[in-house]
């Protein structure tokens, strides 16, 4: 770790602006990730447009604190009102809210929020140790290697999202085919763009994201579904633990992090699967077998940890390499592109006070969090009172203005509705999302690996499977395919029981 | 319950062929590229042909796997609960809305093409029976704040429309209701 730089990091990171802009991230994440249907991803994708003018450094304290809040902020709704404020905190709820109704929903919510700043500390810290060695590693990568990772991420993405391969796959083309409209990058031929000169540009990975969760979202619940204030559980705001609370609790949080930390650094496309596994062991290491289900307190740490030390995984490989393996890490990267600085292994020779001062701030943000969500828990519980249809109102006003304001065009408001309808589709047939993202975001990168690639080895083709390295990354990569299989068979096991 | 799975086959299995569709297309206009072989080992043609080809592979598997009955189900809805029906009317109400606003904004400006949004979206995705002028009033006061917010906290510009310069537009909005 390169001390010198990290030390001129935090001294940077406590600095009066860059603490106020993780505070303003700690709480914007906070309330994201209560308020149900709208995760960091989309959180993160709304402020783009209107973070233009702001200092890089702010920007990206405030994405940060808001991706580590969200994972906080998840755990309250699931507990209260038994529905997941988010997608990571989807298992929290079977045994979250089983104990708030039997009135320990203050030791349910400490466990979560204390279980995701244990798991947020030690992430962020494996993350300060490893990201700068993966970044000198990464120096050392060719560009077919490059290749082969963007493709594992794909794959692996495509595969582990939703319930089947080939939805998974078809989304991730579908991604791909966005990525591919506008001009030719090498020379400038218009792709896709039947004679629009206003799709020559591509379309915009801000109009892109936010199309498709925001419109996309709120037309899938109007067409298939309502919208539901669901009743709160009793919670007399002092969340604390008992004695026999703690003692159950730390190894869960342990536990959780070291399976969610190393599921966020590979790509297996966010927290879902490291919060299902971490319920899935607990439940099996459990002395108290017959609890679960009924509100072991077990099941609410492990997840919650493991989606806190998910998401400090996910950004070693967006920071160290410039592969996102998650959707929020996918708009994070979307981000760098904006203020125009490239993540990946260049980042930390280049901009070494930057990426020092993140990694500061990520840890403050951490204890910001803490104090946010325990102490302060009753007024995020009134955050669940406003009515769901002014919310996504709201969101969707402040969606369309997000993707005008861009470039004020009303090109991009008809580009906007058209994908999400199409993200409304993709949601009736069960198809996932978080792949097209990626196809999206990523595409144009692995396209220019794939031509680096190629103009190297002067169009010889096995030049992709070249180096060492890329047969490693491939064979990862069929694994990863034959996973579903397995995870179809664990499933329903771990939900019956 | 039958008839709606069938329905809802129907319906996938449209979308399906839309997608091979837009493979199709996909290849079509990778043909159309000008080649520029020499300059660049890979030409231009190569990257979209291949997205091509796996998009129009893989909906073709699709399509097969929906016609045998491999049906997909929807996507679980957060903060509310799904139907075994869908509405088309609350589907075009917010459609209608998202329409007003992308055509809209240039003309009516941000006020009042903001004010169609939210109450159009409001009213699809309401079911209680909220008076309509509540919702109106909730939509314009929410405009007005993100109107201010945007132009005076972020310095960010939205256009007020009615560029025929007689007066302010924050009249317009009065008269308007």
């Amino acid at each position: 770790m390169d001390i010198s730089n990290f030390i001129e990091g935090f001294s940077n990171s406590l600095s009066l602006v860059n603490l106020g802009f993780g505070l303003l991230g700690s709480l914007l994440g906070t309330l994201v990730g209560v308020l149900p249907g709208i995760g960091p991803a989309l959180a993160i994708s709304l402020l783009l447009p209107i973070t233009y003018t702001l200092e890089p450094q702010s920007a990206l304290i405030m994405f940060c604190a808001i991706y580590y809040g969200a994972m906080f902020g998840g755990s309250t709704t699931s507990i209260l009102l038994n529905a997941p404020g988010e997608s990571g905190s989807v298992m929290t709820a079977i045994e979250g809210n089983k104990m708030a109704r039997a009135g320990k929903a203050g030791a349910a919510l400490a466990t979560a929020a204390i279980g995701s700043f244990v798991a947020g500390a030690i992430g962020t810290g494996i993350l300060a140790l490893a990201a700068p060695t993966i970044a000198d590693f990464g120096l050392t990568m060719t560009p077919p290697d490059f290749f082969a990772m963007m493709v594992l991420a794909f794959i692996t993405v495509s595969s582990l999202m939703g319930k089947s391969i080939t939805r998974g796959l078809l989304a991730l083309m579908v991604g791909l085919v966005i990525g591919l409209v506008g001009a030719d990058p090498n020379t400038g031929a218009p792709r896709l763009t039947f004679g629009s000169a206003e799709a020559l540009g591509g379309f915009s990975t801000v109009v892109v994201i936010v199309s498709l969760f925001a419109v996309g979202e709120a037309l899938h619940i109007a067409f298939s579904g309502h919208l539901e204030n669901g009743t709160l559980n009793k919670f007399n705001g002092s969340s604390r633990m008992s004695r026999s609370d703690w003692s159950r609790s730390w190894r869960p949080w342990l536990r959780g992090t070291a399976i969610g930390f190393p599921t966020g650094v590979l790509p297996a496309g966010g927290s879902e699967l490291p919060t299902f596994l971490s319920y899935a062991l607990e439940k099996r290491l459990s002395k108290k077998k017959d609890e679960f289900g009924k509100g072991a307190i077990e099941g609410v740490a492990g997840p919650e940890a493991a989606n806190n030390a998910n998401a400090a995984g996910a950004l070693v490989p967006l920071l160290a390499l410039g592969i996102p393996t998650s959707g929020t890490a996918a708009v994070m990267l979307a981000a760098f592109g904006q203020f125009r600085i490239d993540a990946g292994p260049m980042l930390f020779a280049e901009q070494p006070v930057l990426v020092w001062t993140l990694i500061a701030s990520l840890f403050i943000g951490n204890l910001l969090l803490l104090v946010i969500n325990l102490p302060l828990i009753k007024i995020w519980v009134q955050v669940l009172r406003i009515p769901a249809h002014y919310l996504f109102a709201g969101i969707l006003v402040f969606a369309m203005v997000g993707a005008f304001a861009l470039k004020n065009s009303t090109f991009d408001l008809l580009v906007a509705i058209a994908i999400g309808l199409l993200g409304m589709l993709l949601r009736r047939f069960g198809y996932p999302i978080t792949p097209l993202i990626l196809g999206a975001i990523l595409g144009p990168m692995a396209e220019t690996e794939f031509r680096r690639t190629m103009q190297l080895s002067q169009g010889d083709a096995s030049a992709l499977l070249g180096t060492p390295f890329t047969w490693v990354t491939y064979s990862l990569m069929a694994i990863a395919l034959l996973w579903p299989l397995m995870w179809k068979l664990l499933k329903p096991k771990v939900i019956k029981q | 319950m039958s008839l709606e799975k069938k329905r809802s086959a129907k319906g996938e299995l449209v979308f399906t062929s839309f997608l091979f569709v837009a493979g199709v297309v996909v290849l079509w206009d990778a043909s159309q590229l000008p080649d520029a072989m020499g300059v660049d080992f890979v030409g231009t043609k190569t990257f979209p042909s291949i997205i091509g080809a796996i998009l129009v592979a893989l909906s073709l598997i699709q399509l097969i796997s929906v016609a045998r009955g491999n049906v997909g189900e929807p996507e679980g809805i957060e903060g509310g609960e799904a139907d075994s029906k869908v509405h088309f009317k609350p589907l075009l109400l917010m459609l209608a809305g998202l329409l007003a606003f992308a055509i809209g904004l240039q003309y009516i400006g941000f006020l009042l093409s903001s004010t169609i949004l939210f109450s159009l979206v409001t009213f699809a995705l309401n079911r209680k029976k909220t008076k309509w002028y509540v919702i109106i009033l909730i939509a314009a006061g929410f405009s007005v704040l993100l109107y201010v917010a945007f132009n005076y906290g972020l310095q960010i510009k939205l256009p007020l429309g009615f560029d025929f310069n007689f007066g302010s537009s924050e009249v317009v909005v009065e008269e308007e209701w």
